[in-house]
């Protein structure tokens, strides 16, 4: 009797053991699968995206925003007729048959078949009711004017994780502020999948991107880029920029280069052209540079405008080398307004001399030069000045025309503006202000960087500049009627060791009007082949730019 | 009536009128599910339909277009400019 009885007990006690197993495995080991099993009955999770904040111009109109497109996929569980709905999706999407075939035998339940699909093909496309096929809408990013100022909002491409990520420029530089951040937004749903009114939840923590608001005018930048691939084409070049400032705030009123690319399709293009050269390419500035060196001198009260150069009778040899004029004529004692006005480089050898290594690095240092201008951009590049140690007594003489320094464009742009703005060098900025998601507009301030020179030179700069641009070499060009303060350059490119003979960076550097500047303007050309000058290529090019904007301004003439 | 008993039948009444008020209410809501649900498909569809409208807009306006237009038209841009200053004063003569 005994065993029976032990036997029923193991029994027993055995199948309680298999019951409780059991439940630790569904209740512990498959317990969160269970429970989202569970939620998917009555309710769903969505992944909410956030839409990537507008970038907009002076006038309001965004020149990047979003448009709705379409993700199409399918359900291969749910599609009978395999063959036939792979020949409608291939045809009408554009996609190769063998690849939606290969999606559609996949063993899932959701496969996608194409994205960034617009809604005119999406509306045939549901038109058809094909069974097993279906839309999930998405925004991608579009450019209303195209490829108009490219390089300086860059383009939004995929992370790692294939989210949204900005690219160079603007959507580079102000892509945390623009993308904005995702939420979950969760809804309780019947039987039927309608939501329960009282069970739905709307916080979701999803947060749209802020816009910004550029100080860019869409009127320049259309006349400019368009002049600009007027000027290139003209004069054979190979690639050209032009920027344009506000010298009292630093704002940037328009920044073109070419070529360049279209933002929507980027991915056409080389690289090289995402880049925006006007502050990622360094180069040698050439006679565009004078205006600061002259300036710096002046300022330091080492010369005056009327001081007379008495070794520019002839080439300067320094170091073993030899330093000619551009044209090779020479001008016994010229004073410093004929050195600007006839871009004289022995003139200039004789200012940098009279600055002296120590005054003339802590000048640079003063304009911006040898370091990053502070401008809002992705990809702003500097070349440091070299330290005092490793100056030799040449590099002195060749800074003081603008050769043996590289700088960006942008660099020369800020510099010259200081010239402009009564001494006071502004930090550039392409953003004006900030749009919030509760459409607050939260400004940035001009901000003052460094004052290189005083009020007085300023203005002794400025008029020695308007007498470059009445009587210089670019003279022919000049806009009259009107007091334009100007310089040219024309940079020798240096390769391998030396400068080459035959090709150039064409330059233009001014402001006008030149009592109570609207804008600062620079002009680069490279490579040339018409002529290697500034004053025959790039020269008309900044004069033409600045008649239309003084039309567009409203400027009257006020006599030069 | 004793205190406490007033306060029990007061606090039954208040229990008894809350439950009976949200019944109702949920009985109400329970079925606009499906108000819900169209009002939201009315809401995205606006959406969209004013998203696609804005695209249009900003296409049509933009310079780009506008120029390209412009020129198929035959406007050309303006090359001469004037300017109508106030004539000086009799002193300055």
């Amino acid at each position: 009797m005994n065993w029976r009885y032990n036997f029923c007990l193991i029994v027993i006690v055995f199948a309680f053991f298999l019951v409780v197993l059991r439940l630790f495995y569904w209740q512990v080991v498959k317990a969160q699968e269970l429970s989202n099993l569970g939620d998917l009955q009555y309710g769903s999770a969505i992944k909410i995206l956030p839409k990537r904040g507008e970038i907009r111009t002076t006038d309001g109109f965004p020149i990047a925003t979003n448009k709705i497109s379409y993700q199409i996929f399918a359900n291969p569980k749910e599609i009978k007729e395999k063959q036939a709905t792979t020949q409608i999706l291939a045809s009408m999407l554009g996609v190769d048959a063998a690849s939606v075939s290969g999606s559609l035998s996949l063993d899932r339940m959701w496969v996608p078949i194409k994205s960034k699909v617009d809604i005119e093909t999406k509306q045939k496309l549901e038109k058809l009711g094909l069974k097993g096929v279906g839309f999930s809408e998405q925004y991608t990013r579009f450019y209303p004017e195209g490829s108009m100022a490219a390089s300086l909002l860059g383009f939004v491409g995929k992370d790692s994780e294939g989210n949204d990520k900005g690219y160079f420029g603007l959507e580079g530089f102000y892509d945390r502020l623009l993308k904005g951040e995702g939420g979950i937004a969760t809804t309780v749903t019947d039987a039927f999948g309608r939501p329960i009114l009282a069970k739905l939840d709307e916080n979701s923590g999803q947060i749209d991107g802020k816009s910004i608001i550029l100080s860019v005018d869409r009127s320049i930048q259309f006349l400019v880029e368009k002049k600009l691939k007027e000027g290139i084409e003209k004069y054979g070049a190979s690639s050209g920029m032009v920027g344009i400032m506000d010298p009292k705030t630093g704002q940037i009123l328009s920044l073109a280069s070419f070529p360049s690319f279209d933002p929507t399709t980027y991915f056409e293009y080389p690289q090289e052209t995402y880049k925006n050269p006007f502050i990622s390419d360094l180069y040698e500035p050439g006679s565009t540079f004078k205006p600061l060196v002259m300036s710096s001198a002046l300022d330091a009260k080492l010369v005056t405008p009327t001081t007379r150069c008495n070794a520019c009778g002839g080439p300067i040899s320094i170091g073993g080398y030899e330093i000619h004029t551009w044209n090779d004529k020479y001008r016994k004692n010229i004073n410093m307004i004929e050195v600007i006005q006839h871009s004289d480089n022995t003139g200039m050898v004789f200012v940098a001399q009279k600055l002296g290594l120590d005054r003339m690095i802590n000048a640079l240092s003063k304009f911006g030069i040898g370091d990053t201008t502070g401008i809002d951009l992705q990809g702003e590049v500097f070349a440091p000045l070299k330290d005092k140690s490793k100056w030799y007594e040449v590099d002195l003489a060749t800074t003081g025309f603008g050769q043996g320094i590289s700088i960006t464009p942008i660099e020369l742009l800020t510099a010259i503006g200081a010239i402009a703005n009564e001494g006071k060098r502004m930090e550039p900025h392409v953003v004006a202000a900030v749009e919030n998601n509760k459409g607050e507009f939260i400004k940035i301030e001009p901000k003052v960087i460094d004052t290189p020179i005083n009020s007085q030179t300023a203005k002794v700069m400025a008029e020695i500049m308007v007498n470059a641009v009445n009587k210089g070499e670019a003279s022919w060009a000049r806009v009259k009627g009107y007091r334009i303060a100007g310089k040219t350059g024309t940079a020798s490119i240096p390769i391998a060791g030396h400068y080459d003979p035959n090709q150039t960076i064409a330059s233009f550097v001014g402001f006008a009007p030149s009592n109570d500047p609207k804008f600062v303007m620079v002009v680069i050309i490279n490579r040339p082949t018409t002529s290697i000058y500034g004053a025959e290529t790039a020269a008309p090019m900044f004069f033409d730019i600045t008649r239309s904007l003084l039309n567009y301004y409203g400027i009257p003439p006020q006599g030069e | 009536m004793k205190k406490s008993v007033l306060l029990i039948f007061v606090l039954v009444l208040t229990v008894s009128v809350l439950s009976v008020i949200r019944t109702y209410v949920s009985n109400n809501i329970a079925t606009s599910g499906v108000t819900l649900s169209l009002i939201e498909e009315e809401v995205a569809s606006l959406k969209t339909e004013n998203a696609v409208l804005s695209q249009k807009l900003y296409e049509s306006s933009s310079l780009t277009n506008v120029a390209s237009k412009a020129s198929v038209l035959g406007f050309v841009d303006s090359q001469t400019s004037f300017v109508l200053n106030s004539g000086l004063p009799v002193a300055k003569r």
